[in-house]
């Protein structure tokens, strides 16, 4: 199933780093790719925040496992979800998001 | 040939910098200086792209954004954001901009986001610089044919529909409703929704024999008004709230905003509308705060319910009762006035209104109390 849109995201490097922002491409309950056209580099640790309808998630710790550029100069990065009580809150929201979608179309 | 870009700076000396910066990127540039100006040069010069500088301009960019959508639909708007703010940049895409940057606005910043505006632009049917070959010609031939026999199809589909529709409603403008106090009427292009104040309940209905498809109950509050916009259901309570609803089997409320007295909400394809008890007509932008863009005094007398159908907007009113069309770019103007004849006995009185893409509906109580209610005063919807 797809959303109508790509979800916004914004993300941090570290406590002390500037934000950046992107779209994400893909989400599932361990990873994500994240579109963005601030450079990223594979092995990077990155802090990502998003909403996917009502359901927020600040500052979910992702490890980019691979990234590269596509042909505009934007980074593609797969993100891998590090810590495993935000895999469970993701799994559930979007079983949550999942079920209320197959039931409304 | 480079692609034109629209540049948006209200700015003298930030424009001319953001010029040099795309002129220097290979773009061609299309200089404006405020809404009115980058909105009728969208339709002469047809942009790839449009660049809007945040914080230089006295119209709010987000109010750029969605005019220049309503506009342009499918045109990127990219924002240059006026000191970096990831979550001003994520509100901005939320509400569709195609990519925001940070400052500084330089050639390093802007060539990735432009590079990718730009190649959003649909499938390309143009003719290869060699000159097309047999195999193109036929197969542009066989899309031309299909595009036409398809809008032939839906052509001949929609008079089908709609004469079905009107054959099931033949002779028949109203309907009884099996509870006695609706307060709003509204459509989701399948059902439509009715909300009973005594009752505190939201009742779903089959369009075309209105029996009752499902029950929300509403143990809360009291719903007062209530319509649709971008999928989701919103409605007025007596509380003095505007909700915003998930729709799911209990309609879980996931907003809440304190707007007292709106006794009527619909949506234009593009901005949230409410009516208020005080007669005030409210243009709201749909993000985290419903922020009021515009307010217009209403024109009429004792306003009962609001509903648009996309071109204007259209109040109910218990003076008459009648219908009221309203400009939507300036709604203080009252373009017409529709007596409704049916509600001249005085046995109902009108409290909702709603636009299905074909006709309006209204939904009323009955207005006769004691030993003169009789069956036609009960709660009915009715079909204009």
């Amino acid at each position: 199933m797809k959303a109508s849109h790509f979800f916004p995201v914004r993300f941090q490097r570290g406590q002390d780093s500037q934000e950046g922002w992107g779209r994400l491409l893909e989400i599932h309950s361990s990873g994500a790719k994240l579109l963005t056209s601030v450079p990223i580099r594979a092995e990077e640790e990155i802090f990502i925040s998003f909403e996917i309808e009502d359901h927020r998630f600040e500052s979910l710790r992702s490890k980019v496992s691979a990234s590269h550029r596509d042909a505009d100069g934007y980074a593609v990065c797969e993100l891998q979800f590090v810590g495993f009580k935000e895999r469970v809150d993701l799994q559930r929201a979007l079983t949550d998001v999942l079920v209320r979608r197959s039931f409304t179309d | 040939m480079a692609a034109l870009i629209e540049v948006v700076v209200g700015d003298e000396n930030k424009r001319q910098e953001l010029l040099r910066v795309l002129q220097g990127l290979g773009y061609e540039t299309l200089p404006a200086v405020n809404l009115s100006e980058s909105i009728s040069s969208l339709a002469q010069n047809r942009p790839r792209a449009v660049l809007v500088a945040e914080e230089t301009l006295e119209t709010p960019a987000e109010v750029m954004l969605k005019e220049i959508q309503r506009a342009a639909p499918l045109l990127p708007v990219v924002i240059c954001l006026g000191k970096r703010d990831a979550s001003r940049a994520v509100e901005y895409m939320k509400l569709g901009a195609f990519e925001c940057v940070a400052p500084p606005w330089t050639e390093e910043a802007l060539r990735a986001s432009l590079r990718k505006a730009v190649r959003f632009d649909g499938t390309a049917l143009g003719l290869s610089p060699q000159g097309p070959s047999r195999k193109a010609i036929l197969v542009l031939g066989v899309l031309i044919a299909a595009a036409f026999s398809f809008g032939m199809g839906i052509t001949v589909w929609r008079w089908h529909e709609r004469k079905r529709s009107m054959e099931v409603f033949e002779g028949k403008d109203r309907w009884d409703l099996p509870y006695a106090h609706p307060s709003g009427i509204t459509w989701d292009g399948r059902s439509f929704w009715i909300g009973d104040w005594f009752g505190q309940a939201i009742y779903r209905h089959s369009p075309k024999s209105f029996e009752v498809q499902q029950v929300y109950r509403y143990p809360t509050d009291i719903p007062v008004a209530l319509t649709f916009a971008e999928g989701t259901l919103w409605t007025a309570t007596g509380s003095g709230l505007i909700q915003k609803h998930l729709n799911d089997e209990s309609l879980r409320v996931i907003g809440q905003f304190k707007f007292p007295g709106v006794i009527g909400l619909c949506y234009d394809g593009l901005y949230l509308w409410s009516l208020n008890n005080q007669r005030v007509l409210m243009q709201h932008l749909l993000d985290d705060r419903l922020t009021v863009l515009q307010s217009f005094y209403y024109p009429g007398s004792k306003p009962v319910a609001l509903a648009c159908n996309g071109q204007s907007l259209w109040t109910l009113d218990a003076q008459g009762p009648a219908i009221l069309k309203h400009d939507l770019e300036r709604p203080g103007v009252v373009f017409n006035r529709k007596l409704l004849s049916l509600y001249q006995s005085e046995e109902w009185r009108p409290s909702g209104l709603a636009w299905d893409g074909m006709q309006f509906w209204t939904v009323a109580e009955g207005a006769l109390e004691g030993s003169k209610r009789k069956e036609g005063g009960r709660a009915k919807v009715f079909r204009h």
